[in-house]
C-alpha cells in the first residue's frame, strides 16, 4: 500500500482553458479520487438576470457561456415564449435550426482540436481550428459577430439569411465536409490516436444512466437520447437519428462528436431546403407570468431552464442547470483508477465548460 | 547575458493567458489568434503555461472574489519586464457582469494593465493588435530600465 | 505515406491560408457589428439607448445634448441601432482598437449661437 498524495491539478494549467480545481489523491501513478473545487468563474449571473429586463437577459444569458451561446438565448426564448404564448414565424424556427447547429458543428471542431492538443497532436489541432474558421466566417457574415452572435429575440430572430448567403453557406459547408472527412481519417484510424483514447476513462452504460450524464457522455456509453428528437424549434419537421456508441470511452465520445458534426451539416441543408418564407418575428406584448422549464440540446447536452415570472419587466427567478454540472459526476467516477498521464484526457472528453457551470 | 535576454523578450514575446470569469467568448478568439489562419506565432508569439516564462499576461474576464488572488499570483510570478493585456469589455470593466454581486469589475483593479481590448468577444486582429502594443510597452520598459512598481 | 505525399505537394503550391494581419487587414463582411458612432446632429437626445442598453454602456445627457459610449463597456447587442427613433446610431465594421487607458467616445451637438438663431 502506496503512501496517499494529494496533487493539485489547476486552476491553472496549460491543458484546460479555463480554471477548474482537481485535488487528486494519489497513489503513486494511479488516481484513488478526485475533488473538484469550483468557483474561479463564478459570476452571480442568476441574480443578474433578476434585476435586468426581460429582454435584456437575452444577452446576459448568452454570456453565461460563450461558446454554446445561441443555445442559451434560444432555451430562454423558447421559455418566455411558452410562457405568453407567443407562436413563432415557421421562417425563424427555421432559422433557429440552421444558427444552433452552426453553433455545435463550431464547438465540436474546437473540442475536436483541443483535444488533439491534449495527446500532443499539434498538427490535428491546427487543422480543426482552421477548419473551425469557415464556421467563424459563417456566423459573422450571417450574424455580424463572431462568437456570441445575438441574433435570438422574443418572438424570433433579429436577422434573415438571404440567398445569397445561402449560397455561400452552403458552398462552405461542402467545402467543409471535404475536410472533415480528411480529419476523420486520422481521427479514427491513426495509430497514436488510438493508443491515447481507446479504453480510456471508460464509464459503462449503466453508470452513465445512474450518475445522470448528458450529451455526448451519454451516447457515447450507448444511451440513445438526444433532445432535439422530442422537436423543439423546427427540428420535428427533420429527420435525424440521436448517434450512438456502445464502448463509452474517449475514443467513443471523441467519435460521437465527430458524427455530430456530419449530422450537423446534413441538418443544416436540410433546414435550407424546407426554409419557408415569410416574417421572421412576430410582435411581442406584455409580460409573462407563472413558471416554466425548459430543454434544449446543447453540444454538450442538454441544458435546463427555470424561469419564473411575475408579470412585470423583471424576473423572480432563472436557474439554469448546465450539461457540464450534469456530467462532473461521471468525470469524477472516471478518473478513478487513471494514471496521472491520462487525466487532461478524461478532463477533455467530457468537454467540460466551466463558465457554463458556474455561471 | 541579460541584455541578450531583453531582447528576446520583444522580439519574441511568449504570452501566458489566464482567464479568469471569462465566458469563453474572448477566451476562444484568443486560442483563433495561434491557429493558421491569424498565426500569431509569424511574430515569435507563443502560448506557455508556466507564467515564469512569459512576457505578456492576457486577461481574460472580471476578477471575481476567488480569481483575484491567483490572478495576483500569476502576475507576480512573472519576471519583469512584463505586460498585461485586458482583452474583451469584461476585462477591461466588468462589461455586462459590472454589477453582478461576484465580481470586482475590470481586472484593473486586482493588477495594472497596460493595454485595453475592446469588444465582447473581441476579434482576433483586435487581439493581435493589442498583443503588439503591449510588445511596444514591453521595448520601452526595457530601454528605461523601469521595474516593478507595485 | 501516399497520402502524406500528396498533402505536401498540395500544400507546397497552395496560397497560404494565413491572414496576414496587420500587414494586410480583411475585409469584414457587410452587418458587422464592430464599433458604435451617432451622428449628434440627427440624434434627438431622447435617451432610449441609454435605458435600452444591457450594459448601461451609453449616458445621454438631454440638457447639454451629449451622447457619451464607452466602448470598454459596450457588448455590441446593437439594440441602441435597432430602437433608435432617428435612427441616427450606427454600427460600422471597424472595431474600436486597443488602447493604453479606457477612451470614451464623445458626441455632441453643436451649439448654435442664440443671436444668431434670433437673426
Amino acid at each position: 500500500m502506496a503512501k496517499k498524495t494529494i496533487l493539485p491539478f489547476g486552476p491553472q494549467h496549460p491543458v484546460l482553458p479555463e480554471p477548474i480545481q482537481l485535488q487528486l489523491v494519489m497513489e503513486d501513478e494511479i488516481v484513488v479520487e478526485a475533488i473538484p473545487a469550483i468557483g474561479y468563474v463564478h459570476r452571480g449571473l442568476e441574480k443578474l438576470t433578476e434585476t435586468k429586463a426581460i429582454a435584456e437577459n437575452i444577452f446576459v444569458v448568452e454570456r453565461i457561456c460563450g461558446i454554446c451561446s445561441f443555445m442559451h438565448a434560444l432555451c430562454y426564448c423558447q421559455g418566455i415564449e411558452s410562457l405568453m404564448n407567443i407562436t413563432v414565424p415557421d421562417r425563424s424556427r427555421f432559422l433557429r435550426v440552421i444558427w444552433g447547429e452552426l453553433h455545435r458543428l463550431h464547438s465540436h471542431h474546437l473540442w475536436l482540436g483541443l483535444l488533439a492538443d491534449a495527446f500532443g497532436f499539434e498538427s490535428l489541432f491546427m487543422q480543426c481550428w482552421r477548419n473551425r474558421e469557415m464556421v467563424m466566417d459563417i456566423m459573422e457574415m450571417t450574424a455580424g459577430s463572431r462568437v456570441i452572435i445575438s441574433t435570438n429575440a422574443l418572438g424570433g430572430v433579429r436577422r434573415d439569411i438571404d440567398s445569397d448567403q445561402q449560397k455561400f453557406i452552403l458552398n462552405s459547408l461542402n467545402k467543409l465536409q471535404e475536410e472533415l472527412d480528411n480529419i476523420k481519417r486520422v481521427f479514427s484510424d491513426d495509430y497514436t490516436v488510438n493508443k491515447r483514447l481507446v479504453d480510456v476513462a471508460v464509464i459503462s452504460k449503466e453508470d452513465a444512466h445512474e450518475l445522470g450524464a448528458v450529451g455526448p457522455v451519454m451516447r457515447a456509453s450507448g444511451l440513445s437520447f438526444d433532445y432535439r428528437t422530442t422537436g423543439y424549434a423546427a427540428y420535428n419537421e427533420l429527420d435525424f437519428e440521436p448517434i450512438v456508441e456502445q464502448s463509452g470511452d474517449c475514443y467513443a465520445r471523441m467519435m460521437v462528436r465527430l458524427r455530430e458534426c456530419y449530422q450537423s451539416i446534413d441538418i443544416i441543408r436540410q433546414a435550407f431546403a424546407k426554409l419557408p418564407e415569410g416574417p421572421i418575428a412576430s410582435p411581442v406584448k406584455g409580460f409573462p407570468s407563472g413558471e416554466i422549464a425548459t430543454r434544449v440540446e446543447q453540444p454538450r447536452g442538454e441544458v435546463l431552464y427555470y424561469i419564473k415570472a411575475n408579470g412585470t419587466n423583471h424576473l423572480d427567478r432563472l436557474r439554469v442547470r448546465t450539461p457540464t454540472f450534469a456530467n462532473i459526476p461521471a468525470l469524477l467516477k472516471m478518473v478513478k483508477g487513471l494514471t496521472l498521464a491520462d487525466i487532461p484526457i478524461a478532463i477533455l472528453s467530457i468537454d467540460p465548460c466551466i463558465s457554463c457551470t458556474e455561471r | 547575458m541579460m541584455g541578450i535576454l531583453q531582447t528576446a523578450a520583444t522580439k519574441s514575446p511568449w504570452i501566458v493567458h489566464f482567464d479568469c470569469g471569462s465566458c469563453n467568448g474572448c477566451d476562444i478568439e484568443i486560442l483563433a489568434c495561434l491557429t493558421p489562419l491569424y498565426d500569431v506565432e509569424r511574430f515569435g508569439v507563443l502560448n506557455v503555461g508556466n507564467p515564469k516564462h512569459a512576457d505578456i499576461l492576457v486577461v481574460s474576464g472580471t476578477a471575481n472574489y476567488r480569481n483575484a488572488r491567483v490572478l495576483r499570483n500569476v502576475y507576480d510570478q512573472m519576471p519583469w519586464p512584463k505586460a498585461v493585456v485586458a482583452v474583451g469589455a469584461c476585462a477591461s470593466t466588468g462589461g455586462i457582469f459590472r454589477n453582478c454581486y461576484n465580481t470586482l469589475g475590470g481586472v484593473d483593479k486586482v493588477i495594472p494593465v497596460d493595454v485595453y481590448v475592446p469588444g465582447c468577444a473581441a476579434k482576433p486582429e483586435a487581439i493581435m493588435e493589442g498583443v503588439l502594443q503591449a510588445v511596444q510597452v514591453l521595448e520601452k520598459r526595457k530601454e528605461t530600465g523601469e521595474t516593478y512598481a507595485g | 505515406m501516399f497520402a502524406m505525399v500528396k498533402n505536401v505537394i498540395k500544400n507546397l503550391f497552395s496560397r497560404p491560408s494565413t491572414r496576414l494581419f496587420p500587414y494586410q487587414t480583411r475585409e469584414f463582411f457587410p452587418n458587422v457589428r464592430g464599433s458604435i458612432d451617432n451622428d449628434p446632429e440627427v440624434c434627438i437626445y431622447c435617451g432610449a439607448c441609454q435605458m435600452r442598453c444591457p450594459s448601461e454602456a451609453i449616458v445621454v445627457n438631454r440638457a447639454e445634448k451629449v451622447w457619451t459610449i464607452n466602448p470598454y463597456k459596450c457588448i455590441l447587442c446593437g439594440v441602441c441601432a435597432q430602437i433608435c427613433p432617428k435612427k441616427s446610431i450606427a454600427i460600422h465594421s471597424e472595431y474600436v482598437h486597443p488602447q493604453s487607458s479606457k477612451v470614451k467616445k464623445i458626441r455632441q451637438k453643436k451649439v448654435v449661437e442664440e443671436a444668431q438663431s434670433h437673426a
